[in-house]
């Protein structure tokens, strides 16, 4: 008998269907163990040093570019294209003796001309580079960026050498230069990550889906310990813990809202990062501006109860915008939760009872349970506040030009130096998009500041951030929440992960993967 | 009936043009600025104003607009901010797998739909016909990130037949969960239509004549009964193809899928205009051409229909 069309076709479908889901029964997949796999939140939206700006792009240009030094993993700068240096006893001298084996991926070798290239490149008006700020103090630079000259000063390339004169002593330079920014391209090369200079190369790249990278061949360092890095763009954390639950992870960084769920899991790796989370207030509100009230609603807000309670105790309450971990760091004293104290600065200050303090955040339910609590702590004190929400994009251009009270935000470490959190957050010529979103200005903290970048000396360094990092903090421009812990689960197939210090310069080196693929 | 189609196609030009200056005014309507949505968290006035230069972005709205529409005639959809890369280029890249999930989904809920309203009618008031549109009920009520997450626990976390996400071309177990997630409610809509609609012809004169004359009542069903029964079927399928082809950002989100929906999030988000305004576009060619499609299958449904539309294109 013969069926009809439409039953054949129903009964053809079925079969694909089911040979699709027979085919998947075994949904974890083979991993061979050469390579690891990883998840991202999203897609680097570039991978070219001079424009990379955000976290996950940083990490991306640190796998495939290296410049003059690097970072380790503890944090400290180590060789790169460049295998020693002396600095000058006026430190405004830098000379770098390149690695004579340094190549690209394509084996072609690097020397001063690809550095001098990528630094020209990033400083270029017609780069349109927003991290020009970190070669500011090569002598030179300045006037090449606003194209009033057609080269850089301070940069003096020889056979197999770099000497960089700075125009003031920068006691960071080391760090600037670390940074994935301070990345060299090789001259002429597209910065696609597909010609690379570090240990890695994009192997293969699907925008929005997953990018691979493979180990440089040509690289001169020590080889990692595995053939790839396979990284998956999972946006949703709900479908990050799926990956990993299902074994196809083999590090995820647990999600705060999450950290409860995999809490005493021994494959949990932790450490402080170097972040600060606060509520900046604007110094420039008519109430605001009033260092009482700012006090009295960091002594209305009850951090660690915030702390333990949403994000179960995973963070170190800030006592200053630089972390313990960092020299001068946790430096100031708490402001005690006292509520009737709060009451008192307030009336001192002559508040009036109509003030409504906005509190501005974007929408993430993280966010809105910590502003949440601080709103109903705030209300204790008798101070009325609203919570306003906008996308990041909205809500840093309100932040960036002084037409919010107070908002909820963080501070990552670009590099890890005290300088990078007090100068870029508290010195007056950075307000605005400078980092200083506070709007805190004083002369005699502007003065210090300078004089901080200018300090070699790592003790004195250490004195002076802490004194400063404390004076700041006595003053109150935010209210100071906490830096994080950061949590990693890390599979048991992975050997000798240590987390980076640094949040963007995490390269994978040591990583080995024991051989049977099972986690 | 190609007069018709051909009519439709020209009037896709002030469509689009129409389309072109809402997008380009709605973009600059949204707050944010896409300058420092590039800038990062760091930098300086001056860099700010050099991208601002860079991108266009300090001459007068009009000449903006001006040079917006130019491109366009060109058939030039602009330069990515965020990227770099020509958003033609972009799109081209993701569109297909936005075909490929929205064709999936269409096919596996017009099939099940349409049986499952089939069966509803046929056996109306009874069993069979409550349960049917007890599930079409649920389809149509749980939303899809609730769907898509029940999926994706219980086939990938507990089943483990299918991984959880990603795409991966030519392994089709990645399309499975995503296909069905946005499939399901479709298919609940359209198993609703099917059994109202079909119960509307089953009724009719030359149905019962059918009858009459002997014919097997599948046959009744499936030959006379059903293809009437489908034009109004067919509009739902075509406009929620329409509405799959522009990318479903929720489901393409959960599961990876690197599709348009992605891409138009991300640029909304990065306030990335000329992907913005170039995604709007490209989606509003697509939506046009997905209800031209539907038209056009009135025609081969109906001949009715195909009469009045080839007398319409030849007038």
């Amino acid at each position: 008998m013969r069926r009809p069309l439409a039953i054949r076709f129903a009964g053809v479908c079925v079969g694909v269907v089911a040979g699709w889901v027979l085919g998947g029964c075994q949904a974890t997949p083979d991993r061979d163990a050469s390579t690891l796999h990883l998840a991202w939140s999203s897609d680097p939206a570039t991978l070219d040093p001079a424009k990379v700006v955000d976290v996950v792009g940083a990490n991306a240009v640190s796998l495939v570019y290296q410049g003059l030094v690097a970072f380790r993993a503890d944090g400290t700068i180590g060789p790169a294209l460049a295998a020693r240096w002396s600095v000058s006893e006026d430190g405004l001298r830098y000379r770098f003796e390149l690695d004579p084996a340094a190549k690209d991926s394509d084996g072609n070798p690097l020397g001063a001309a690809d550095v001098v290239a990528s630094f020209r490149r990033l400083l270029a008006p017609e780069t349109a580079s927003p991290r020009t700020w970190v070669l500011e103090t090569i002598d030179g630079a300045d006037e090449f960026r606003r194209g009033d000259a057609d080269t850089i000063r301070g940069l003096a390339p020889e056979e197999g050498a770099l000497t960089i004169t700075l125009s003031r002593p920068a006691a960071a330079f080391l760090a600037l230069l670390a940074m994935p920014n301070a990345a060299v391209v090789p001259a002429g090369a597209e910065p696609d990550g597909m010609i690379a200079t570090g240990p890695w190369r994009v192997e293969e790249r699907v925008r929005d889906s997953h990018l691979t990278f493979a180990r440089n061949p040509h690289w001169s360092g020590p080889a990692p310990g595995v053939e790839r890095i396979a990284v998956r763009i999972l946006p949703e954390e709900f479908t990050r813990i799926a990956e990993w639950e299902t074994g196809r992870l083999d590090v995820l960084e647990v999600p705060s809202s999450q950290a409860d769920r995999f809490a005493g899991d021994p494959r949990l790796v932790r450490q402080v990062a170097l972040v600060t989370e606060y509520v900046g207030l604007n110094t420039e509100d008519p109430v605001l501006s009033d260092a009482r009230v700012r006090r009295a609603l960091n002594h209305a807000v009850n951090v660690d109860r915030i702390l333990a309670k949403v994000l179960g105790g995973r963070g170190v309450r800030a006592v200053g915008a630089v972390p313990p971990t960092l020299p001068g760091g946790g430096a100031g004293e708490p402001f005690e939760h006292d509520v009737a104290l709060a009451r008192r600065l307030l009336d001192e200050a002559n508040v009036p009872d109509s003030w409504e303090l906005e509190l501005w955040q974007r929408p993430s339910p993280f966010a809105s349970q910590v502003l949440e609590a601080v709103q109903a702590d705030l209300a204790e004190a008798g101070v009325h506040s609203v919570i306003r929400r906008r996308d990041w994009s909205a809500l840093k251009a309100s932040i960036d030009a002084g037409d919010t009270d107070a908002f909820f935000i963080n501070w990552y470490a670009d590099y890890p130096d005290p300088e990078n959190f007090l100068v870029p957050l508290f010195h007056s010529r950075n307000i605005g998009g400078g980092g200083n979103r506070a709007r805190y200005r004083r002369a005699d903290v502007d003065s210090d500041l300078d004089r901080l970048e200018r300090t070699a000396d790592p003790d004195a360094r250490a004195r002076l951030a802490g004194d400063l990092d404390a004076r700041i903090h006595a003053d109150a421009p935010w209210i100071y929440l906490w830096h994080p812990v950061q949590e990693s689960l890390v599979s048991e197939r992975v050997d000798g992960y240590r987390p980076s210090a640094v949040p963007a310069a995490e390269r994978w080196l040591d990583v080995r993967l024991r051989g049977d693929g099972s986690r | 009936m190609i007069g018709y189609a051909t009519r439709r196609l020209l009037l896709l030009a002030p469509v689009l043009l129409g389309v072109a200056a809402v997008a380009f005014v709605l973009s600059y309507l949204l707050p944010g600025d896409p300058a420092r949505a590039l800038a990062g968290e760091r930098y300086r006035e001056e860099d700010l104003a050099r991208i601002r230069h860079e991108l266009k972005l300090d001459r007068p709205l009009p000449v903006q607009f001006g040079s917006f529409v130019g491109r366009l005639v060109r058939g030039d959809l602009g330069t990515s901010f965020a990227t770099g890369r020509p958003v033609a280029q972009e799109l081209a890249e993701r569109f297909p797998r936005t075909l490929l999930l929205a064709t999936a989904s269409m096919g596996l809920a017009t099939f099940l739909g349409i049986a499952l309203g089939v069966a509803a009618a046929r056996a109306r008031g009874r069993f069979a016909d409550r349960l049917s549109m007890l599930l079409a009920l649920g389809g149509i009520s749980t939303p899809v990130f609730v769907s898509a997450i029940l999926l994706l626990w219980l086939f990938a976390l507990r089943l483990r037949w299918v991984p959880p996400s990603g795409y991966v071309d030519l392994d089709p177990r990645t399309l499975i969960l995503p296909a069905v997630t946005l499939g399901v409610r479709s298919a609940a809509v359209i198993a609703r239509m099917t059994r109202a609609s079909l119960l509307d012809v089953l009724g009719a004169d030359y149905v019962r004549t059918s009858r009459a004359k002997g014919l097997r009542e599948g046959a009744v069903v499936g030959r006379h009964a059903l293809r009437n029964a489908l034009v109004p079927v067919i509009t739902l399928i075509g406009l929620d193809f329409g509405s799959y082809l522009s990318g479903s950002v929720l489901t393409e989100s959960i599961f990876a899928w690197p599709g348009v929906g992605q891409y138009a999030l991300q640029a909304i988000l990065r306030r990335d205009f000329p992907a913005i305004q170039g995604t709007v576009l490209f989606l509003s060619v697509v939506f046009v051409l997905a209800n031209l499609a539907v038209d056009l299958a009135y025609g081969w449904l109906d001949p009715r229909i195909r009469q009045r539309l080839g007398a319409r294109g030849s007038a």
